[in-house]
């Protein structure tokens, strides 16, 4: 009832408004122009905010088969990683609605289902037919994606890409140099491999790593290090544990490793590493698993046909060794088409769009790590890349991310808002460390410092 | 060019340093055009050329960048024409008038009032990002190709008012004055006089709001999404998680910076010497 | 003095009855682009200035906007690395602007004369003018000093200098530089204009009277180009100030904080934060430091002016 009341004032008002502004904008607007202006979707639009991943863009080449399917006319924006998370952060929590889909990441799924900025998912699979839901087969998708997408049991996105951290290196060199990678290596090994393997050739780097500052960027390779060496950002009360002797062996064991990699490394993420790598310049190279299909693309990299796939290396704890990202469609709680979106999501991450994908371009091209079927039933799962993939990804656990407890969920970052602020100040301050600007103490310090800001601002740190 | 009848004797000297400065000149071309040079270069390798060391230097180009490129072009390259132009056309006529009050007639507070027009653009644009988005939002304008146009036109109409005040500080005070006893009526005041003779003001000053509004990226990712994104968004668009980005980013660079050369080809032009010397006196 | 009378008129508010007095003509002139720009740019600095005191993350709509008072100011202020923010905002500026101004005369002088294809080399000059900040810092970055792929960095490994990577060993200067190759060609434009403005016969009698070309420049072209250099600097120095596309894909701030502006502050804290109460003080304080630094700076520069 109130709800209704609250509802119909709603309407009223922006009705109201919508008026005001097409009078205001009439008065003025030549009428050639004002006809092509107008917000919202018509019923047969349905619009999408989306990173520009090479997933992504292969998508935009395949609607077709999706307005054949539905009559239904789909529209991207693309956008760089950064700027589509500020771009839809505003849509969503200004509540502007300009956008039906949005691209969101593991780590943002449930921070925005909590403020009921996505729509949840389930009611729609219940009124889907017996017949549409098994050649759906919600089953079918990785159970890691169906718990990290959820928010109190509902579904509130669904995982287009995933990913896990795994480490790849050059055949031919180690064989070069006559030492053998372990399926299952150590940070210690991989370093002391990185030391013997740089310069090995001229301008070959032992490792290629992401050195960039951002939580996204360094951060996402530096937290597998803090959780494998034991340490964590907070105990269970909240607060920062960055000053422990753990958290100090993981910032010297990157930084270690990091006297072996590429030159200019703290300005180089995946994009850059993937330049070095398939050019040649490295020997390894430590980052998502979706590398591997790209360096094994004999048409974008040199190496193609010498390149090895081991598991991400640990330390003293394999928790949260390797890290866990999502790409996911989710329907804004603004949507003006919602029903239209649906039918998007349930196109584009169906078995039959990753065969689309197959039979029109080729099965190293289908979105990786979403479904168990995409390794066991398509020729996609017999690549040489993937059973790491696979495996990684599956046994990645966000909630269990460390050797000790921790209040938070998350490997590769903390599932709570200020993560991203809080990830990005620490991630600088790792880049001063490996330009010798500051020495592990005085960053475990200052960091120190951060963390406990964040967890007195968010009303985490109870006191 | 044609005033200077210099005599030989004079000329000599001035010879060979006309020549050092040639050279000096050419040299800046060199440093400065270098890195733009390199830009287009690069927009006609292929992707894994792109960044080949030492760099290839005899290579067949190929346009599979710019066939890529033109994919995703049009639509953007057409409302940023669009935002643009409007957006440009209402700076002038707010702020070239704007100006001349400002230059021409006494007050004791166009000084302070210069100043102020100045100082609007002094906070930061992260900073009203947000009650931007929310008035848009209230006012039902985002995504339509209002919202830009309004923006820009709060954008540059301050910086036309500061260009255009000095250029019309330089303007002949006596023929203004004259005119204005003889009871010159205003409009052809403006129309007659005073636009002519900072024709070259003018002309920089719209370049200047052009590559303002051309290359604004924060506000045009944040109010439009797909009905009217202009081009600065989607040359930012080109850089993909894929590496090796490069040529094609490359193209499209290439291919967004045209409209800008061409104001700025049209503005040098302008820029010819003694141009309002020449028509006074 | 006619319109000195019309100051007069129009300060005191005096009714006049002539249909097109001059004070009239002024407001008329004036006051469209005077209100537009009122209305397009106070109120969203006012609402601004209101967040300012808020507490308010976007993505905490569970604890709501709370008022902070001066929280937010406090707050910032009293970190060290504020301080440090803003003194690399001012350096950056000052560089920057210090390069453009010699760099833009130095080319303006030498565009100043006839000589072959001069309309070509105009426009070359000034394209650096036209590229998006976001792209400079991306060719600057990834095709010119990278390490591994950049041409400068291989050029320079040629003649013998290993390691350089000037990105990560002097962020500041390279933003500075950056910033600078962006901006040297409005500061050319405009003192090339100047400089076209001086009537040729000025420069001709300097000479007849027995001056050199330096003489020339010193006591006939220089004192006119003051006044554009005001215009420019201050432009220059307004937008300078708040740097941010090269910043933020040429360096990202880092390594550290060394190479951040208070812009970029600002967008960490507003935009990868969502921190919208500190980005908007932030936002504030930024704004009163380019109050200070423009009011300093004209005041300097109309003693110059007055000087010469």
């Amino acid at each position: 009832m109130e709800d209704m009341r609250t509802g119909l004032r709603k309407i009223r008002r922006r009705d109201f408004l919508k008026l005001g502004g097409m009078v205001a904008a009439g008065s003025v607007a030549a009428p050639w122009l004002a006809g092509c202006g107008g917000g919202g979707a018509a019923g047969g639009e349905v619009t999408i905010a989306a990173v520009n991943n090479p997933q992504m863009e292969d998508m935009e080449g395949l609607l077709g088969d999706f307005k054949k399917k539905t009559d239904i006319t789909a529209k991207f924006q693309f956008l760089p990683e950064n700027d589509l998370r500020q771009r839809v952060t505003q849509d969503v929590s200004l509540n502007a609605g300009n956008f039906d889909i949005v691209m969101v990441g593991a780590y943002e799924t449930p921070i925005w289902a909590q403020s009921q900025w996505l729509e949840p998912l389930d009611p729609f699979f219940e009124q889907m037919s017996e017949k549409e839901r098994s050649a759906y087969d919600l089953e079918d998708i990785l159970q890691t994606w169906r718990t990290s997408l959820s928010y109190e049991d509902q579904l509130y996105a669904i995982p287009f890409y995933g990913e896990s951290s795994s480490l790849i290196y050059r055949t031919d060199l180690f064989e070069k140099a006559g030492i053998e990678m372990p399926e299952r290596p150590t940070w210690e090994q991989v370093t002391g491999f990185a030391e013997e393997l740089n310069g090995i050739e001229d301008g070959v780097s032992g490792i290629a790593m992401r050195g960039l500052p951002g939580w996204g960027a360094n951060m996402a390779a530096f937290d597998t290090f803090v959780n494998t060496y034991g340490g964590r950002w907070y105990n269970l009360n909240w607060e920062p544990q960055v000053t422990t002797p753990e958290f100090r062996n993981a910032i010297e064991a990157y930084a270690n490793l990091a006297e072996f990699a590429q030159p200019g490394v703290t300005s180089d993420n995946f994009p850059e590493c993937l330049t070095l790598f398939s050019s040649g310049k490295a020997a390894m190279w430590y980052d998502a698993t979706v590398a591997g299909g790209l360096v094994s693309d004999p048409k974008a990299s040199e190496v193609a046909d010498q390149v090895g796939f081991a598991y991400a290396p640990t330390a003293v704890t394999p928790n949260g060794s390797h890290w866990l990202w999502c790409w996911s469609l989710g329907i804004e709680a603004a949507s003006k088409n919602k029903e239209g979106a649906f039918e998007f999501l349930k196109w584009s991450t169906s078995k039959d769009y990753i065969n689309l994908v197959g039979k029109e371009l080729s099965y190293n091209r289908v979105p990786p790590g979403t479904r168990r079927s995409t390794y066991e039933d398509t020729p996609y799962g017999e690549l040489p890349w993937t059973e790491v993939e696979l495996t990684s990804i599956e046994t990645a656990d966000p909630e269990n991310p460390t050797r000790d407890p921790v209040p938070y969920t998350g490997i590769q970052f903390i599932t709570i808002p200020e993560w991203q602020a809080l990830g990005d100040a620490v991630g600088r301050l790792l880049t001063s460390v490996l330009t010798g600007d500051m020495t592990p103490e005085e960053m475990q310090q200052r960091a120190q410092a951060e963390a406990l800001q964040v967890a007195k601002q968010g009303k985490y740190l109870k006191n | 060019m044609s005033s200077v009848p210099a005599s030989s004797e004079k000329r000599r000297p001035i010879r060979w340093s006309h020549y050092l400065q040639n050279v000096l000149l050419y040299l800046a071309v060199v440093i400065i055009f270098g890195p733009i040079f390199w830009l287009i270069v690069t927009s006609f390798k292929e992707s894994a050329d792109a960044y080949a060391l030492p760099p290839q230097i005899l290579f067949t180009p190929t346009l599979e960048q710019y066939a890529s490129a033109m994919d995703g072009f049009w639509a953007p390259f057409l409302h940023s024409v669009i935002i643009v132009g409007v957006s440009t056309v209402i700076c002038l006529l707010l702020g070239v008038p704007a100006a001349f009050a400002l230059s021409f007639y006494h007050a004791n507070n166009n000084e302070s009032i210069l100043f102020w027009f100045i100082t609007t653009k002094a906070l930061p644009q992260v900073a009203v990002l947000v009650p931007l988005f929310v008035i848009f939002r209230t006012l039902q304008l985002l995504d339509t190709v209002w919202v830009l146009i309004i923006v820009f036109v709060g954008m540059n109409t301050p910086i036309v008012v500061w260009m255009m005040y000095q250029f019309m500080k330089d303007l002949p005070r006596e023929i203004l004055e004259a005119a204005q006893v003889d009871g010159v009526k205003l409009s052809q005041m403006l129309l007659q006089i005073v636009i002519p003779l900072t024709r070259a003001g003018i002309a920089s000053t719209a370049m200047l709001c052009v590559i303002f509004a051309w290359n604004e990226f924060l506000f045009s990712v944040s109010f439009t999404s797909i009905a009217w994104q202009p081009l600065s968004v989607e040359v930012a668009a080109q850089q993909t998680s894929r590496g090796q980005f490069w040529a094609e980013l490359s193209a499209f660079t290439t291919l967004a910076i045209i409209v800008p050369v061409i104001v700025g080809w049209l503005t040098q032009k302008q820029l010819v010497r003694g141009l309002t010397s020449g028509a006074v006196k | 003095m006619v319109s000195g009378q019309a100051a007069q008129g129009s300060g005191q508010g005096k009714t006049q009855v002539a249909p097109t007095s001059p004070g009239r003509q002024r407001r008329m002139l004036l006051y469209p682009a005077l209100v537009i720009v009122a209305i397009i740019t106070q109120i969203p600095f006012v609402f601004t200035v209101y967040l300012s005191f808020l507490n308010w993350n976007l993505l905490r709509p569970d604890l709501g906007r709370t008022f902070t008072g001066l929280g937010n100011y406090v707050l910032e202020l009293s970190t060290a690395e504020f301080w440090t923010i803003l003194l690399q905002t001012l350096a950056i500026t000052a560089m920057a602007l210090a390069m453009s101004c010699l760099i833009g005369l130095g080319l303006a002088l030498l565009l100043n004369r006839d000589f072959f294809a001069k309309g070509l080399i105009q426009t070359l000059l000034v394209t650096p003018f036209f590229i998006m900040p976001v792209v400079t810092g991306l060719i600057w970055k990834n095709e010119l000093f990278s390490p591994n792929f950049g041409i400068i960095t291989w050029m320079a490994g040629l003649i013998g200098f290993d390691g350089f990577n000037p990105m990560a060993q002097q962020p500041l200067i390279m933003v500075s530089t950056m910033v600078a190759w962006q901006w040297e060609p409005l500061f050319m434009l405009v003192l090339l204009a100047g400089l076209q403005a001086i009537p040729e016969e000025e420069r001709e009698a300097a000479r007849l009277d027995g001056c050199n070309r330096f003489m020339v420049f010193r006591y006939i072209e220089l004192p006119h180009l003051l006044p554009y250099y005001r215009m420019v600097i201050l432009l220059g120095t307004i937008f300078i100030l708040q740097v941010f596309g090269e910043i933020y894909v040429g360096t990202a701030g880092g390594p550290g904080t060394s190479s951040m502006n208070l812009q970029y502050l600002t967008y960490q804290e507003g935009l990868v934060g969502t921190q919208v109460g500190l980005a908007s003080a932030i936002g504030v304080i930024t704004l009163i430091l380019t109050l200070i630094v423009l009011t300093s700076l004209l005041r300097i520069m109309n003693a110059v002016v007055k000087e010469a």
